[in-house]
């Protein structure tokens, strides 16, 4: 059972704000996702091993060789704050 | 009084020495202006999909394989979550529940003593981009990802270590081991390898582990075991003042040789990990494993072994010696190089003067190659020099990088050796000292030496003593 101390709680770690109102509809919402998984526990899984991904691919892996981007320009223009190619934000230790 | 026992347990984060970054294509090269190695995937753009690096997961069975840990053949990535400006994405892309190396060990010395050391786990994550704080300015920070997403591995060891001079004995180890392979550049300064500490304290005896707390910051072999002694004292206090030691994170200060609470943020340990949606487990077949397996370079302990047994130098010289992997290979490549010098002379000359040269002035050491190292050898061996002179020549190679031939010229440190030359000065010698040459006869033994430092000063310090005591003694008696 999630509790809206829960929700408040995620949504801390999240950094949302969530209104009055979103946290009363959440906290619904998620219960009922809950609600379909304990359904779900009801068939027996015991002979499967736990997926992390619906699909069984053998991993793609990439070959360790250096290629350019530039992307960097653009987003930085974008950015908040910048200066001298580094991204500026407010004081952290 | 109660006595108490120290445990700890390290946690290893090492820099991969891969090109390329674990989940983008962005150059791991380091030095470079700020932000000029990122990406799309790296700087967090929504809608990117980050794609693994082989060579990182390469380096990292070949960790686990020196480490004896089972290599999985299915791992997960996950995502932990937090948030810091130097991690755009609000996640670190790690491995949680099932990571790619589990349970392997590592066998230390340390005063004499020999012990095995219990690994838990290695796992693949990337690394979070700097923070420059010292710009001048108090109420910003200048944020720089060309490191976001570099290849780590982090090793966990089991709490299985006593005391700091074991802890910095495994510490070295596994950097001795990680150079080996190659991997790693093992740099603690500079940050490529980097050693949290979990330290607690227990009354001898007890079985139940004390509470812990968990050291950071610590950049050199030296700050790790001045910081976990500092906090074994710190703990001991507390306790015995009546007090608890709190579970916490505490950052080591060099400078004022204490640690300082890092005040534990509110949840600063939730973390919420769950797998990565956007990458698939990682499978690794037993023939890629094996392949690399057959790839293993001789590690430490094995070309320590070999050194003493093939070569027949002390145990402790071949420790020495095999330490640093480069060392190891020009100390070897010497002594095939000087055929007919016994090993022993070299490793004595390495022992004695080279490895001090190499931690002095690293920059020019590299001009004394291997085969520098047995010309001047093998001149010692027959006599053309002093053992001296050979050390004085290895200086001046280092110093000036000119060829050992010209030094022996410019400094005439050539060693008489010839015969006729020797008895020609020990006969003028005796001429001019015909009351010491009487009393020497008489039995005044003691005089042999007057008559070694006569003929050597009268050869300007050149010559082979050797030659020069076989010819004196000789023509002393008459
Ligand atoms: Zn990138």
């Amino acid at each position: 059972m999630i509790t809206r101390e829960t929700v408040e709680k995620i949504a801390k770690l999240a950094r949302l704000q969530l209104s009055e109102s979103d946290l009363e509809k959440y906290t619904g919402q998620l219960n009922n996702i809950l609600a379909d998984v304990e359904k779900l526990k009801e068939l027996n899984t015991d002979a499967i091993e736990a997926t992390t991904h619906a699909v069984e691919v053998a991993n793609p892996l990439r070959e360790d060789e250096v290629k350019t981007n530039t992307v960097i320009d653009a987003v930085l223009e974008i950015s908040p704050d910048h200066e001298a190619h580094f991204f500026r934000v407010p004081k952290v230790l | 009084m109660t006595t108490f026992e120290t445990v700890i347990g390290l946690e290893v984060h090492a820099q991969l020495k891969t090109k390329t970054k674990i989940f983008c294509s962005c150059s791991t090269e380091f030095g470079k202006p700020p932000n000029t190695n990122t990406c799309e995937v790296c700087l967090g753009l929504p809608g990117v999909l980050p794609v693994l690096n082989r060579k990182a997961v390469e380096f990292a069975i070949k960790a686990g394989l020196a480490t004896h840990c089972s290599i999985q053949r299915k791992s997960v990535f996950a995502r932990k979550n937090y948030f810091y400006p130097d991690l755009p994405k609000g996640y670190q892309i790690s491995q949680y529940e099932l990571p790619i190396c589990l349970k392997g060990y590592l066998d230390i010395e340390f005063d004499g003593q020999k012990k095995r050391v219990g690994l838990t786990r290695i796992h693949m994550e990337e690394d979070a981009g700097k923070l420059n704080h010292d710009f001048g300015s108090s109420d910003v920070s200048h944020v720089d990802l060309n490191r976001a997403c570099t290849p780590l591995i982090e090793i966990v060891s089991e709490p299985d270590m006593r005391g700091p001079k074991e802890a910095s004995a495994y510490l070295r180890r596994l950097r001795d081991i990680l150079v080996y392979l190659d991997i790693c550049d093992g740099n603690m300064e500079e940050g490529s390898f980097r050693c949290d500490a979990n330290v607690s304290i227990r009354p001898v005896g007890q079985e139940k582990f004390g509470t812990r707390c968990e050291l950071k910051n610590m950049n050199s072999f030296r700050n790790v075991e001045r910081a976990i002694e500092y906090e074994v004292k710190r703990q001991e206090a507390l306790i015995l003042d009546g007090g608890k030691v709190v579970q916490e994170t505490r950052t080591w200060n060099a400078d004022k040789g204490i640690s300082e609470s890092m005040r534990s943020k509110e949840e600063a340990n939730d973390y919420r990990y769950f797998p990565d949606p956007d990458l698939l487990p990682l499978i690794v077949e037993d023939a890629w494993v094996e392949e690399l397996r057959k790839q293993q370079p001789e590690l430490p302990v094995e070309k320590s072994e070999r050194f003493a047994k093939d070569y027949g130098i002390p145990p402790y010289d071949a420790e020495v010696l095999t330490a640093d992997k480069a060392v190891a290979q020009h100390w070897e490549e010497a002594v095939k190089a000087a055929q007919g010098t016994e090993p022993k002379k070299v490793s004595n000359l390495y022992m004695t003067h080279l490895l001090k040269l190499q931690k002095d002035i690293p920059e020019t050491f590299e001009r004394i190659t291997s085969s520098i190292v047995a010309e001047v050898l093998k001149m010692t061996e027959d006599g053309q020099i002093s053992l001296g002179m050979a050390k004085e020549i290895l200086d001046e190679v280092a110093a000036s990088g000119k060829a050992v031939k010209l030094i022996v010229e410019e400094k005439g440190m050539v060693q008489v050796s010839d015969t006729g030359a020797i008895e020609k000065v020990v006969d003028q010698v005796l001429a001019d000292n015909p009351k010491n040459l009487a009393d020497f006869r008489g039995g005044k033994d003691k005089l042999f030496g007057f008559f070694v430092g006569q003929t050597m000063k009268a050869l300007g310090g050149k010559a082979n003593p050797k030659v020069v005591n076989d010819i004196l003694m000789k023509k002393l008696k008459g």
